[in-house]
């Protein structure tokens, strides 16, 4: 090989035009952020979405909206205001109470949106932690926690939660945790999955050659390239979980009245669907805008988490 | 409708393949269109094997892809003339294209593993294209599979139609590959790279194959590789590719000979080549004595043994012996080449003189200390190059943060001192400073090959290990890489572990080589010994198997008219090795 034809080649190939790097680093991380935000489609809508829900939640009492739990014989099976006999007192009609139906989508938003996102992060993060023991230690550990798994994916999830919610009662804070002891497998799973993908890759090995600390390798090595995967079933998961927490309401463990939440009011109008399907529909829909916009964001976020997509 | 006679072709004198001016483009999604090979003449006769080479990138894969319309979608191809074996390429429907692909076409691809299917049988695969291609019936697919496979020099062919590719070896698996691409009767066989995944070894006996297959039924052969040796050793006429164009086309002893374009010189110049000292051991250097007495080795190893766990089920699980009894040593300052087919525990022994794993008995001493003893050595002293350049840098992290972070928490370094530290270490590898700010994936392989090198020597060690480091690298940023390791070696005085599976980039870098088989060292001594008078048939047959980039000095040619020197002197393989 000789020298002159050796450099002649190699220009072309790892010479390039020299680029200034120094606006990649991050000296404004919130306005990259907010930037790439903007500039997503998927994130701009999800946000936005979002965004509307949770203010439209947070500022309920003050909204002029109807009582929510304010009962009357005259306006039972009212239809939404574009239909006949509707009235514009009650824009999304009653309920077989007559309860406006709006106001009861507003202020269950609450007790849904909560018990939905907090269940998915107390389970997602218990999956972490398990999924990065079972992954990383492995042996008997592992193979107890994948055994636990098994065993509590056997059992039909909602006898399972209806057992857990026999010992621990009903209520907001119990429901969360009921969710979260038989939601947690997925992540378990998912996560030892990532963990055994990740952790024979050499870069791996060459941060324990360098004899990184133990956190220092999960949280700059591991997690990072873990983290997508647990953020794409998360998002999806908050519209299951929500939907599961409608279920043990209706069988009477979880949001009990006069306390509202949409997985009540889907329940509640699950008979008259076929007369007055106003009631379990617009929850339903409020349900589904909710889920498409943790969705979209959570689309968004995983991109953005990604330093290989521009 | 296979066995049809190619018209006006009964010495070959119409082409199996004829591109003239063949394109294909990649529309952009923001408009334009992104050219991925432009203006290529290609000519492929019967009973020829025709060479693509040509680096990644080059279109050497897209040129062979488009006589099967295997290309990306949207991808457009035109061309003046693109004619295979009578049909005009350009006017094909779907129908045209499955009739012409399996029966005027085989190809065989480069990963044989994930080529064949898994939960098929070697019958059922190879049945597949005699029953669509030839309309056999059942006993006659299976008579003529038993056939096929007989001729690939497969044993017992009957009783392997019925076993799973997961239970054939590399070799065996690239050898039903070719069955299955010529049981169709093609006029036209690709092969993309067939022995690139395989050992040195097992790729002469397939390269001799597909060259017997070719002379024995007249198909015309279109041989992908990057290696120039293999284009020497087998090719009858060679096209040089590069950055979507061809470059060069001719006679491979001309091309060669006299190189007509500087960048087909350039490969040529870096083309492996046997060692002298294999075909006259008297040049061999003896190696020096003195050496030999001279103070305590840097790195010696006594008699360490690894066994891998396999873990199996719930009810038990496998051992397998990885390093059996390894004794070696290495004086500072030299370069040791470690040599061994896959499997023979290479990288095993890297794993555990880095400290990744922990050998079952044995000792490992740095400098006189134990590395796995209660005074432990200063492990840093150990630094690694890993093999596949984009998965041993964390794709979320940025450069400086890599190459820095072997110089550890404790030493709390700013952010200022980290960056000026990166920049010195990039320059050093020849890398501009401006990219300490980049993530990997904006690097090239060689560039992030550089980057893996740079954050090896953040902490001054005394002990190189370079575990393949080029091997996934193309071959001019191979010797680039190559030449920064040797420069940077003198620069740091470092020792160094070289692995690789070239033998003659080993035999290049190294002053002793160690070779390995099966866990056991069955040769260790200086490399002109090594190399010049080999002594364990293990050592032979590897040896034997490094391919010469020399065309006059061919192993696999056919006698034929043009090529009166050549001759098929691989019986020695045969013997060494009886059938994979």
């Amino acid at each position: 090989m000789t020298q002159s034809l050796m450099t002649d080649t190699r220009l072309p190939k790892d010479t390039e035009p020299y680029v200034d790097d120094a606006h990649r680093q991050p000296a404004r991380p919130l306005r990259d952020f907010l930037a790439s935000l903007l500039s997503s489609k998927s994130g701009l809508v999800g946000a936005v979405l979002l965004a509307a829900i949770v203010l439209i939640t947070l500022s309920a009492d003050i909204l002029p909206i109807a009582d929510p739990q304010k009962r009357s014989l005259s306006t039972r099976y009212l239809p939404p205001v574009w239909l006949e006999r509707g009235v514009i007192a009650h824009p999304l009609g009653t309920d077989g109470q007559g309860r406006d139906i709006l106001a009861r989508i507003i202020h269950g938003a609450r007790s849904s949106v909560i018990v939905g996102v907090s269940a998915v992060l107390l389970s997602g993060i218990l999956g972490l932690v398990l999924g990065l023991l079972a992954g990383l230690r492995g042996g008997v550990i592992d193979l107890v926690l994948m055994r636990l798994v098994d065993a509590i994916l056997a059992i039909p999830a909602m006898l399972f939660m209806l057992v857990v919610a026999l010992v621990v009662g009903s209520g907001i804070a119990p429901l969360i945790v009921v969710i979260a002891l038989t939601n947690w497998v997925v992540y378990t799973r998912i996560v030892r999955a990532e963990v055994l993908r990740v952790k024979d890759l050499e870069f791996v090995a060459a941060a324990r050659v360098s004899r990184v600390r133990v956190t220092t390798l999960i949280l700059r090595h591991l997690l990072p390239n873990i983290l997508p995967a647990v953020v794409v079933v998360a998002t999806l998961n908050v519209g299951t979980v929500i939907l599961t927490e409608s279920s043990l309401s209706f069988l009477g463990f979880g949001i009990q009245p006069p306390q509202i939440s949409w997985g009540q009011m889907l329940a509640d109008g699950r008979q008259q669907l076929a007369t007055s399907w106003w009631i379990s529909t617009f929850p339903g829909i409020a349900l589904t805008m909710t889920v498409f916009s943790i969705i979209l964001l959570g689309d968004w976020l995983r991109d953005y988490l990604d330093p290989r997509l521009p | 409708m296979s066995t049809q006679a190619i018209p006006n072709s009964p010495a070959g004198k119409e082409p199996v393949l004829r591109y003239r001016n063949a394109s294909v483009v990649l529309p952009r999604p923001r408009g334009g269109d992104l050219p991925l090979i432009r203006g290529v003449d290609l000519d492929v006769y019967r009973n020829e094997i025709v060479a693509l080479v040509g680096e990644s990138g080059s279109g050497k894969t897209m040129t062979a892809l488009s006589t099967l319309r295997l290309l990306p979608q949207n991808a457009r191809f035109s061309a003046d003339e693109a004619v295979l074996n009578g049909h005009d390429l350009r006017s094909l429907n779907a129908r045209g294209w499955r009739a012409l692909r399996g029966s005027h076409v085989g190809i065989v691809f480069q990963e044989p593993l994930s080529s064949l299917n898994p939960v098929l049988t070697i019958g059922d695969q190879i049945g597949e294209v005699l029953y669509h291609k030839r309309g056999l019936s059942r006993r006659q697919r299976r008579a003529e599979a038993t056939d096929l496979l007989a001729r690939m020099g497969l044993a017992r062919p009957a009783q392997l139609l019925d076993e799973y590719p997961f239970q054939l070896s590399g070799g065996m698996r690239q050898r039903v590959m070719l069955a299955i691409a010529m049981a169709g009767e093609p006029a036209l066989l690709i092969a993309d790279e067939p022995t690139t995944a395989l050992d040195n070894s097992v790729q002469a006996q397939v390269l001799e194959l597909i060259v017997s297959t070719a002379a024995d039924t007249g198909v015309g052969v279109l041989m992908i590789t990057h290696d120039l040796s293999v284009v020497a050793q087998v090719a009858d006429r060679v096209a040089v590719m590069r950055h979507g164009e061809m470059v060069e086309t001719g006679d491979v002893r001309e091309v060669f000979r006299a190189p007509k374009a500087a960048y087909t010189r350039h490969l040529i110049d870096l083309a492996p080549r046997i060692p002298a000292v294999v075909r006259d051991p008297a040049t061999a250097q003896t190696p020096p004595a003195a050496d030999a007495a001279a103070g305590t080795p840097l790195l010696e190893l006594r008699n360490v043994t690894k066994h891998y766990v396999q873990p199996g089920n719930f009810w038990g699980s496998r051992t397998t012996l990885a390093l059996d009894n390894v004794s070696l040593s290495l004086a500072e300052g030299k370069t040791l080449g470690l040599v061994g087919e896959s499997g023979s525990g290479k990288s095993s022994l890297a794993r555990i003189i880095i400290g990744l794993s922990k050998p079952d008995s044995g000792a490992v001493l740095f400098d006189g200390r134990d590395l796995f003893g209660p005074e432990q050595a200063r492990r840093s002293d150990v630094q690694i190059v890993f093999q596949d350049p984009l998965s041993s840098l964390n794709p979320r992290m940025r450069i400086v943060d890599i190459v820095t972070e072997p110089l550890g928490e404790k030493q709390r370094l700013t952010r200022d001192q980290r960056r000026h530290e990166a920049e010195t270490l990039l320059e050093t590898v020849g890398l501009p400073r401006h990219m300490i700010s980049r993530f990997p994936h904006e690097l090239s392989g060689g560039q992030r090959q550089r980057v893996g090198i740079a954050r090896a020597l953040s902490v001054r060690p005394r002990l190189l290990i370079c575990d393949e480091p080029v091997s996934a690298l193309d071959v001019s940023v191979q010797a680039e890489i190559i030449a920064l390791l040797q420069r940077l070696r003198e620069e740091f005085r470092l020792t160094t572990i070289f692995i690789a599976h070239g033998l003659d980039s080993v035999y290049a870098v190294s002053d002793d080589i160690v070779v390995l088989e099966k866990g056991r060292v069955v040769e260790h001594g200086h490399r002109d010994t090594v190399f010049g008078s080999p002594q364990h048939p293990y050592t032979r047959k590897l040896i034997d198997a490094i391919l010469d980039s020399d065309p006059d000095n061919s192993r696999f040619k056919r006698d034929k008219a043009d090529y009166p020197q050549a001759a098929r002197v691989s019986t020695q393989l045969e013997q060494t090795s009886p059938i994979i």
